[in-house]
């Protein structure tokens, strides 16, 4: 990206700048949003450049930018020395499952938490917030003790079941201070039109709340797709591995193929990249075009 | 089941409808909000109450995975107060908190506010911006222990370029914890994401009502900006402080607690007295200390700060 | 309750098709044929440990048609670990699996591994007097007289180093045999000549800058394999015979002591080269000519090994200080003690320590053999492969581990007391603090640790 004339149309403003520091202030915006973009992306260009280099040439000093050689190579192998296929099946149905009980259920509880007043409200609350105290580490295995009693291990009841119920404190907490930004005459007016409560969480509270629907829905999703210690923990067969056990797969105890490792990891991490580009539009769209009209 | 209870069963929810109707506006009310909440409160019954009631169990319990637990008593209350290990993990952890969380918190705003600008691309420079987060934590691991080498890393070549000296960023426990900023602050392309969605949902008719009355950048940033974001301001601060005592991850990764106990987090000792010492009673009790302090910890924050949050609904 | 039985057919039906559905989804394993065993086999690897043990099950089940072997495959050791501890407290621990060694003991004593000394002793293979290279399996199996597993392998510490450097300065290189291990001295200033900085000055000479060295003489790294070895070479213990860190002991200290001095006094190793787990290995410095020697596993011969480098290369022994030694461990197979199937668990155990499940990982330079068989000339034929194992190798395993392989069984509360004490100290050795100031308080405290653990027992 130059910095030419031509690149001025780059900066797409509403209005033409009309002094001296509004021009400054956008040329320094466009320098930052560059600058940093360039620091934040540094790690992906690593990361796609040494998924294609050989196991010696990944730690090279001072490091290769273009790989030589060059080993597409290594992208066909990581994704056929295991069943790639089934763990992203697997893991699209785990994430997916995971996104929609998180979206629904922790945007319903947590209208609860924001829009209503009802005595034992804010103990509950703080009870939401004390799940978020104890380290995961302490809960693992009597977790796990109790799925094996249900029966539950080795299948993926133990990662999609659990977020129907509330969606984690995370992002009841999350949404509750969403739903406190939205004015309450809009909730009033659409209870004057007849809204049950229902209605009003339905129909005016997540319509205005894509951004933060789309946010927790992103994390959920991300979440799902990186987490390791719980499928881990939980599934037994290769058949139900996800894609982030078969990343694990690279390492041993001794060596780890770095190659195969880091190509496995960017061809993993390309259908997020997609997905979150496309989701981010959303972030458009909330309180302010819906929310005027209110 | 035979078909005779069924008309008794729609008896039974006819009475229920009559029970609903007798009911006040205001026990009515109660009766939804706990309808709303139910999903949580049956979650929690279910997935968190009893495994937490095992961690509490346990607290008094010595108890190896392989043995049935054996009763100690307070033995372990009393190991806590004298463990010079505990006391460096939360030393280690107190730190880190302090220095990353106000930092991350700053950052992301101002990120967020970048990728909020109106600009052709700006798709990309977003995506770019949670680049990231999206990385998996292994990758990002190895891109870390890489950039911050002693002898060949990324950080150390452009700060010797400049004539600096060569610092042993993992390696120097006086070092290794500005290295943990660094990496934490890079990664915060989730609060980011989360402020960005709420500068979303400030209306723009705000600003150009204060662009009217003539306020300045700064003063739209302070009176509009500001206030209107509070709400998710105070959540990223209790998140960020919250998740900054559990962090334990990228030490177990890249450093496995060291140099010299200087990236020992609280969470990852409790997670080695657990798995690797088979400890899992001290654990427990680590686990509710780390529980206590986060309570207390929780507790100022919502009343003091909590209490300055401006609120569209302001019920409280 | 009554059910009809109209009732009673659909909950079945019902129950029969929702069955149907979840094995569809892969929720239930298939129906086993009536007359085989099926046992599981707990395990974690990276790609050759994974195709080993696959490849081992297939010849396995193709003898013994009436027993089915499930992997369970755990990617990391580190998560294995805890997968397996978490499933013996949920009664669902796997038949058969891996066993780390530094926490052998502890699930031995723990009664969480089934006793096999008779099965071993009454085999007649395994049975056989020599059959594995002894006293160092005996060493590391028993605990309190009884074998709870088997060792998989050994490994052990050597030298891994640039040939084409070492011919470029006319220096020869060490081998495996007693005449050509090094004196330490002798090393020291191999290693002196090997060193340069960005001037080309050597340490020791005049304006010699140490912090811009170009080229190292050595890489040793700092944990306990490579710095535990020092302390036997200079005629101290790692672990003594009652199960305590040795590390205290003026020998010891002064072993250790040796390696910080490569770092930091004689400035021959470069700092920071130790985090060999994240990848920043000494195998490209070799190759690279940035490194003359690295002091490495014998397992990183299945990638610094003569196809892959694009040098030159050769491995020979570690100096001596007072005597030659190398550490030997490795993880162990066993049998779990909730199975029920004890019998067909062992035949499988026993299968992996016959020659053919050892052979695939030897003849990839992962592992060196543990049975005399396969040390003999015909046995070396078995898995030495030109391209793998440089012409000298074999020596490493006949002649060098019988004689100075010290193998190690590690006591009960070793993984706390080396996370919390031991590995600490390491790391401040790594930085150049004085073994004398550091050593005896962290193996004071380990040792507390330890022998409370032993009373725990």
């Amino acid at each position: 990206m130059g910095f030419s004339e031509k690149s001025a149309d780059f900066v797409e403003s509403r209005r033409s700048p009309k002094s001296y520091g509004d021009i400054f202030f956008h040329w320094l915006t466009v320098f930052l949003l560059v600058f940093f973009a360039v620091v934040m992306v540094t790690p992906f260009i690593w990361l796609l450049s040494s998924s294609l280099k050989t196991q010696i040439n990944i730690f090279q000093y001072p490091p290769q930018l273009i790989p030589d050689p060059f080993v597409p190579e290594n992208y066909v192998y990581a994704l056929t020395y295991k069943p790639f296929g089934i763990y992203f099946r697997n893991t699209v149905l785990v994430a997916g499952l995971n996104v929609v009980a998180v979206v629904f259920t922790s945007s319903f509880c947590a209208y609860g938490f924001a829009r209503m007043r009802f005595p034992g409200r804010d103990f509950w609350f703080g009870i939401v917030m004390a799940t978020l105290f104890l380290p995961y580490a302490v809960l693992l295995v009597p977790s796990f003790i109790v799925f094996s009693r249900l029966g539950w291990v080795d299948t993926f009841l133990p990662l999609v079941v659990p977020p129907f119920f509330g969606g984690g404190a995370f992002n009841i907490f999350l949404m509750r201070q969403f739903f406190r930004t939205i004015p309450e005459e809009i909730a009033d007016a659409a209870r004057i039109d007849g809204c049950s409560e229902f209605g009003v969480y339905w129909r005016v509270m997540l319509p205005l709340s894509k951004p933060a629907l789309i946010t927790i829905g992103i994390f959920t999703f991300l979440f799902a797709w990186n987490d390791l210690i719980g499928p881990i923990t939980y599934l037994r067969s290769p058949d139900n591995f996800t894609i982030a056990v078969g990343l694990a797969s690279f390492r041993s105890q001794t060596d780890i193929s770095w190659d195969l490792q880091l190509a496995a990891s960017t061809a993993v991490t390309l259908p997020v990249i997609v997905l979150f580009f496309f989701a981010q539009r959303y972030f458009i769209q909330g309180v302010v075009m819906t929310g005027l009209k209110g | 089941m035979s078909l005779a209870t069924e008309p008794k069963a729609a008896e039974q929810g006819f009475w229920l409808i009559r029970q609903y109707n007798r009911l006040t506006l205001r026990q009515r009310r109660t009766l939804m909000g706990y309808v709303f909440i139910a999903p949580f409160i049956l979650g929690f019954l279910f997935w968190w109450l009893g495994p937490a009631a095992v961690a509490g169990y346990l607290t008094f319990h010595k108890w190896n995975f392989l043995a049935a637990p054996k009763f100690v008593g307070m033995a372990h209350f009393s190991k806590m107060v004298g463990d010079p290990i505990l006391a460096q993990s939360l030393k280690v952890t107190i730190v880190f908190s302090a220095i990353s969380v106000p930092l991350s918190l700053v950052f992301a705003f101002f990120l967020a506010n970048l990728i909020n600008a109106k600009f052709r691309f700006i798709a990309v420079f977003r995506t770019i911006y949670f680049l990231p987060s999206i990385v998996p934590a292994v990758a990002n691991a190895i891109l870390w222990a890489w950039l911050f080498n002693t002898e060949f890393g990324l950080i150390n070549f452009v700060i010797r370029f400049f004539g600096g000296p060569k610092i042993g960023w993992l390696q120097d426990p006086s070092w290794v914890m500005l290295a943990f900023v660094i990496l934490t602050v890079w990664g915060v392309g989730g609060s980011m994401i989360i402020f960005l969605a709420g500068l979303q949902g400030i209306p723009q008719i705000f600003y150009e009502a204060a662009e009217i009355d003539g306020a300045g950048r700064w003063q739209r940033l302070l009176y509009v900006t500001l206030p209107m974001m509070s709400p998710i301001i105070f959540f990223n601060l209790v998140i960020g402080f919250i998740n900054s005592f559990q962090v334990f991850v990228s030490a177990l990764l890249i450093t496995n607690g060291g140099p010299q106990r200087a990236t020992l987090f609280l969470v990852l000792h409790i997670w080695r007295t657990a798995f690797s010492s088979q400890k899992m009673g001290y654990a427990s009790v680590l686990s509710w200390l780390l529980f206590l302090i986060l309570m207390v910890l929780s507790f100022i924050v919502f009343r003091y700060i909590g209490s300055r949050v401006y609120y569209e609904n302001p019920d409280d | 309750m009554s059910i009809s039985r109209r009732e009673f057919l659909k909950l079945t039906g019902g129950s029969a098709t929702a069955a149907a559905m979840l094995a569809q989804l892969g929720y239930l394993p298939p129906a086993l044929a009536q007359d085989v065993t099926n046992i599981t086999f707990g395990g974690w690897g990276g790609v050759a440990e994974d195709e080993g043990v696959k490849a081992a099950i297939e010849v396995f089940e193709a003898e013994n048609e009436d027993i089915d072997v499930e992997w369970l495959h755990t990617p990391s050791a580190g998560d294995y670990g805890r997968v397996l501890l978490s499933s013996i407290a949920a009664g669902t621990a796997p038949d058969t699996g891996f066993i780390l060694s530094d926490n052998y003991e502890t699930l031995a004593v723990g009664g969480a591994l089934m006793d096999i000394t008779d099965l071993v002793k009454n085999d007649p293979l395994l049975g056989q007097p020599g059959y594995f290279l002894e006293p160092q399996e005996a060493n590391r199996c028993e605990v309190n007289g009884r074998w709870y597993g088997i060792g998989s392998t050994w490994v052990a510490h050597h030298f891994y180093y640039n040939a084409e450097m070492f011919e470029a300065e006319g220096i020869t290189p060490p081998g495996f045999q007693d005449d050509e291990i090094w004196e330490w001295d002798e090393f020291l200033e191999v290693c002196r000549a090997f060193t340069k900085d960005s001037a080309g000055r050597h340490p020791g000479d005049a304006g010699f800058d140490s912090d811009d060295i170009v080229q190292w003489g050595v890489d040793w790294p700092f944990w306990w394999m490579p710095l535990g070895l020092a302390a036997h070479a200079n005629g101290g213990e790692f672990l003594t015979e009652d199960g305590l860190i040795g590390l205290d002991s003026p020998e010891a200290m002064e072993g250790l002591q040796r390696i910080t001095d490569l770092v930091h006094e004689h400035h021959v190793a470069p700092r920071g080269a130790a985090l060999a787990s994240l990848g920043m290995n000494n195998t490209q410095m070799v190759d690279s000519g940035r490194l003359a020697m690295a002091v490495d596993g014998s397992w990183a011969l299945s990638w610094m090994n003569p196809s892959l480098m694009s040098v030159a290369m050769g491995t020979g022994a570690l100096p001596k200080m007072q005597k030659p030694a190398s550490i030997m461990q490795a993880h162990f197979h066993s049998v779990l003690a909730g199975t029920e199937h004890p019998e067909e668990a062992w035949r499988w155990v026993r299968f992996l320590a016959t020659p053919f499940y050892q052979e695939h990982f030897c003849k990839i330079g992962l592992w060196i053999p543990n049975q005399q068989a396969m040390l003999t000339e015909e046995g070396l034929k078995g898995w030495i492969r030109e391209g793998i194992h440089p012409p000298n190798y074999s020596q490493f395993a006949t002649d060098y581990l019988p004689k100075h392989g010290v193998a190690v069984a590690i006591p009960p509360g070793y993984i706390e007391a080396a996370n919390d004490y031991i590995n600490p100290a390491f790391e401040g050795l790594a930085n150049g603090e004085r073994a004398e100031d550091i050593m005896p308080d962290a193996v004071r405290a380990a040792n507390e640790v330890l022998t409370a653990a032993k009373e725990d027992m």
